[in-house]
């Protein structure tokens, strides 16, 4: 803000909601020991961090959509597969799909039940394996990555 | 949850309700003025709802029982300051201490946990057999098996994956990819349930559909 | 050309949106709802060796439920986490409520909303109670197994735990008989690494979708005794109950979005096999 970059109003805008919006709670906190008694609190909390929250989070169904009709192409047998099991796994999603043919039901449940089986328990099953082992080099002084300033000593 | 006859909340509600569409302004038009408000008042509003939060659950779960008597509870909390000490060069050497703790608390506590369901578990389950006498099951547990044996094979980075490694590992991978490609199946469901969410919120508040 | 693709990927949303938005409007329920789903329900599934048992429940049992999702999850879990807590109170389980979000109190509000007539006749600090907030990960629910009190030392409302008659006896994993965990991804495994293969305590997954893909292996292996995901699980548990809710209501929606993908990479593919064809 003091060097009044292009986007420094909304900064500004920000460090006041900021404030506004801790002093409301701390208040609210102080007063009743719930930090949503004070209304300034839970209005701002209810009506513009919620809708927010959750918006940013559904945005993504919006790339899903044109990332799989961007993506989403058979160039290989690799592809193929996984393309063959998404689709299978979303028509047994979607309750449509039954109506439309009970072998999305019957493949799609496969897919979930058998057919991802070994890909996703290979996935914890090495992730535990690899948490183990770097586990215990950081328990033994190994790994010291996470503290900070070792890279510059 | 009706929709609010208080003229304070139905204006929280179409504040919400714009806020929402300034967010949605980004990926349906491109970057503008409005979706970068929105994006800034976001953050200033879960910023401050972290900071609160978190003074309040310090204050219940540590300061207060140590004003009680418990003053045990004065040692958490002379750690957790020395965590501060980050933002300062010259001192942040004494961050690493609380650091080490949680650090070690926290993997001992997952390793303790991971063996028996992450391993233990996973190979016994691959590796028995099923009771029932029928074609399918006898199959679903043999495809399981090479399946999962394979996979751990693409997964041995030791080893340059060729000749007796190729074959396998290849088929390993492939099975990696059905697991995906079901990975992404339900993807979809969950984003697209978001996007429900968020399309039906757009619909109360214009009293399309009933909240 | 690139234009052209952008166009027609913008007008594909729009078109989606609009399609997304008419069941919506009139959820007559036309398209099929998963009734024969809800037969072959996931969670009713026995397993390559039947190694799963129905987790009975009785009178006075306790149950935690852990609400590991925040509003904007609302759509996904709180469906399924709504018929579980009815079924639950209708058996006469008493409920721990907690949670590592920081809106878990509009959670909870939520959730008295749409049980309200099962929470009308219970009692709090009886039947159910809401102990709030719970962070430190997967640390503080290992600590939540042996020392309740050291995580809540109050329930969310102030009350200290010893003057609440239902927390009077309950204090480690011992006196709580299962755990429900709806989340989006971290708690549910704090639960099972934590209560449910260091203990025993019976576990069970009401999470979002991906939870299928990612929890899978632990409920065929018998870690987990139930599990179901997204708004099709909570749309099968509400069918299961017989008290549609709004994950039905949402399942025609969901039917149109998917078919419209689907037939979106079907025809993105013959394109693509149509055009390399040409090129080869």
């Amino acid at each position: 803000m003091q060097r009044r970059g292009s986007n420094w109003a909304y900064s500004g805008w920000l460090i006041i909601l900021f404030f506004v919006m801790l002093l409301s709670g701390v208040a609210g906190y102080a007063a009743t020991g719930l930090q949503s008694s004070n209304f300034t609190y839970d209005w701002l909390f209810r009506n513009i961090y919620t809708p927010l929250g959750s918006t940013l989070y559904a945005i993504t169904g919006f790339y899903i959509f044109s990332a799989a009709y961007r993506a989403f192409r058979a160039r290989n047998i690799d592809a193929a597969l996984m393309l063959i099991a998404g689709c299978f796994v979303i028509m047994k999603n979607a309750p449509v799909g039954e109506a439309i043919w009970t072998g999305f039901s019957d493949v799609g449940s496969w897919f979930q039940l058998t057919g991802q089986v070994p890909g996703m328990r290979t996935f914890s099953l090495v992730g535990a394996l690899g948490m183990l082992a770097y586990g215990f080099r950081a328990l033994l002084g190994k790994e010291r990555g996470f503290y900070a300033g070792v890279g510059e000593e | 949850m009706a929709y609010p006859t208080v003229p304070i909340e139905i204006l929280g509600l179409w504040i919400g309700w714009l806020y929402m569409l300034m967010i949605y302004s980004y990926p349906l038009y491109k970057e503008n003025p409005a979706y970068r408000f929105g994006e800034h008042s976001f953050i200033a509003i879960y910023l401050a709802v972290s900071a609160v939060v978190n003074i309040t659950n310090v204050m219940r779960i540590a300061i207060t029982p140590m004003l009680q008597g418990q003053w045990m509870y004065i040692i958490p909390i002379i750690l957790g300051f020395m965590i501060y000490t980050l933002l300062w060069t010259d001192y942040r050497w004494l961050s690493r201490y609380p650091i080490a703790i949680l650090v070690g608390a926290g993997f001992g506590v997952g390793m303790r946990g991971t063996i028996k369901p992450n391993i233990l578990d996973a190979i016994i389950d691959t590796i028995t057999a099923p009771i029932a006498g029928d074609f399918l099951p006898w199959l679903n547990y043999v495809f399981i098996g090479i399946g999962m044996l394979c996979s751990i094979l693409y997964f041995l980075l030791t080893y340059e994956h060729t000749g007796a490694l190729g074959a396998p590992t290849r088929i390993g991978r492939l099975f990696i990819m059905v697991g995906l490609g079901a990975y992404f199946g339900n993807t979809v469901l969950f984003r697209f349930t978001m996007l429900t969410g968020r399309a039906q919120f757009f619909l109360q508040v214009l009293k399309i559909i009933p909240m | 050309m690139r234009n052209e693709r952008v166009h027609l990927v913008k007008a594909g949303r729009h078109r989606q949106e609009g399609l997304l938005l008419d069941p919506l409007r009139r959820p007559d329920g036309a398209l099929p709802q998963p009734h024969r789903a809800a037969r072959q329900d996931i969670t009713q599934h026995e397993g390559p060796v039947g190694r799963h048992k129905p987790a009975h429940v009785e009178q006075g049992n306790i149950a935690i439920i852990n609400f590991g999702y925040g509003v904007s999850a609302w759509s996904e879990c709180h469906p399924g986490v709504t018929v579980c807590a009815k079924a639950l109170f209708r058996n006469g389980v008493k409920v721990i409520f907690m949670g590592p979000h920081y809106d878990v109190g509009l959670t909870m509000a939520r959730l008295q909303d749409t049980v309200s007539e099962d929470f009308a006749g219970k009692e709090y600090g009886v039947d159910w109670v809401y102990l709030g907030y719970i962070t430190g990960g997967e640390t503080a629910i290992s600590q939540l197994a042996n020392d309740m009190r050291s995580i809540f030392p109050t329930d969310a409302y102030g009350t200290p735990l010893d003057d609440i008659p239902m927390m009077r006896d309950v204090n480690t994993y011992a006196e709580i008989d299962l755990v429900l965990s709806s989340d989006t991804g971290d708690w549910g495994d704090y639960f099972l690494r934590q209560w449910q293969s260091t203990y025993g305590t019976r576990l069970a997954e009401v999470g979002i979708a991906m939870l299928a893909s990612s929890m899978m292996p632990y409920y065929l292996a018998g870690n987990l005794f139930g599990l179901s995901v997204g708004s099709r699980g909570g749309a099968e548990l509400e069918a299961l109950i017989g008290e549609p809710g709004d994950a039905t209501v949402s399942m025609d929606s969901i039917s149109l979005s998917h078919i419209l993908l689907v037939l979106a990479i079907v025809l993105a593919n013959i394109g693509y096999f149509a055009t390399r064809g040409r090129e080869g």
